[in-house]
């Protein structure tokens, strides 16, 4: 599944039935390659979901037990989210000084979350070769 | 004032920003390639290979 | 494969963690004329208001010296631009910017002016000053014409000069893969690695 698909996609409660909020960006942590919560738009304030929180991401709707499970990020979540860790867009460097482009998606695997690639248009770059993302740039080993 | 004379006050203004910021900006990428720094008071220099 | 860069292409270029944050970007570098090892580099800020920066990045401490970026770990690996310097230091030496000094040989021509350094990076991770691009002089050929000098043929170098002897002439490269050839040409003369 890819990030840029999923920008957008309801979130639904299997619970009441009703629309929680539309997918806003995903939270990716580098040290795990894997996207670890969710953070929605919608009216007020706690926007994360944590993807453990998730019941299912389907290709037309995210499914959550119910309304319950959005929240204020806690802090880890917190320090994986915002503008300078979110890795869509971002550029790329290698751990020997190389730029290799910028992120145009990321693919990601919807049952377990595993960041499978980064899609950049020199070529896909393996999720397992992430090894951060800050302000400047996402950092992955070499080819 | 008349008109013309804030006219050359922003203009002014405007050559003083522009000129700090060069002056800044130049301090800044002014990098050059140091060739045998000299040694700091208390310091023992490294034999050369 | 060891690779060879110009300072000019270094001076400029972003300092970044392994955390994706560029923390510095280069403004110097630091090298001893003897032998040419490169000490490190002096820092300057990132933002368009900043100015140089108390700290300084020792050789040790990169991870990479690549193309679009100077990788280290994190931000702990910088020391102060004092212990940079320090690290090259001789005796005698003023710490110059080699950049503009005169080629002089040891007879009183000039040869022309010092208008880039060329680095060599290795597989080993060394980095040297391998020498000097030079605008020529009448002396050397056409005037204004960019040649590269190795710096073995240097005597000595300083932020006015870099003095060599009156055969030096003979040894100057024409362009970058004449001088990366005679580079390794050098090297295997003075029996060193290559």
């Amino acid at each position: 599944m890819l990030y840029t698909q999923v920008k957008g996609r309801k979130v639904v409660s299997t619970g009441t039935a009703e629309t929680v909020g539309r997918v806003a960006d995903l939270v990716i942590d580098p040290r795990s390659r894997t996207v670890v919560a969710v953070t929605l738009r919608r009216s007020g304030h706690a926007d994360t979901v944590l993807w453990s929180d998730i019941t299912a991401f389907g290709t037309d709707a995210v499914t959550v037990p119910d309304g319950e499970v959005v929240k204020d990020a806690n802090h880890a979540v917190k320090e994986l989210s915002g503008k300078a860790h979110d890795v869509l867009g971002k550029r790329v460097l290698t751990t020997l000084g190389e730029a290799l482009g910028s992120v145009s998606d990321v693919e990601f695997d919807p049952e377990s979350g595993a960041v499978n690639a980064l899609v950049l248009p020199s070529g896909d770059v393996a999720g397992s070769r992430l090894v951060g993302v800050g302000p400047y740039a996402a950092i992955v080993h070499a080819g | 004032m008349e008109w013309w004379g804030w006219l050359i006050v922003i203009v002014v203004v405007a050559i003083l920003v522009v000129a700090a910021f060069w002056l800044i900006q130049r301090r800044r990428r002014s990098g050059g390639v140091i060739v045998d720094p000299s040694v700091s008071p208390g310091n023992s220099p490294q034999e050369g290979p | 494969m060891s690779r060879l860069m110009r300072t000019s292409e270094v001076i400029g270029r972003p300092v970044v963690t392994l955390d994706g944050k560029d923390v510095a970007q280069v403004k110097d570098v630091v090298y001893s004329a003897g032998g040419g090892a490169v000490g490190g580099f002096t820092l300057a800020g990132r933002g368009p208001f900043s100015g140089p920066l108390k700290q300084g990045l020792s050789w040790s401490a990169v991870m990479a010296l690549g193309p679009d970026a100077v990788m280290i770990h994190d931000e702990d690996v910088m020391s102060s631009v004092t212990e940079v310097l320090d690290a090259s230091a001789r005796p005698g030496g003023s710490g110059g910017n080699v950049l503009g000094s005169e080629v002089l040989t040891d007879t009183g021509i000039l040869l022309g002016t010092v208008v880039d350094v060329i680095l060599e990076v290795s597989e080993q991770r060394t980095c040297d000053v391998v020498g000097y691009e030079v605008s020529a002089s009448e002396p050397l050929g056409t005037h204004g014409a960019k040649v590269f000098l190795p710096l073995p043929v240097t005597l000595s170098a300083s932020g006015e000069h870099v003095m060599v002897p009156a055969a030096a002439k003979d040894f100057v490269a024409h362009d970058l893969a004449g001088f990366g050839a005679a580079v390794q040409a050098f090297r295997k003369h003075l029996g060193g690695p290559s």
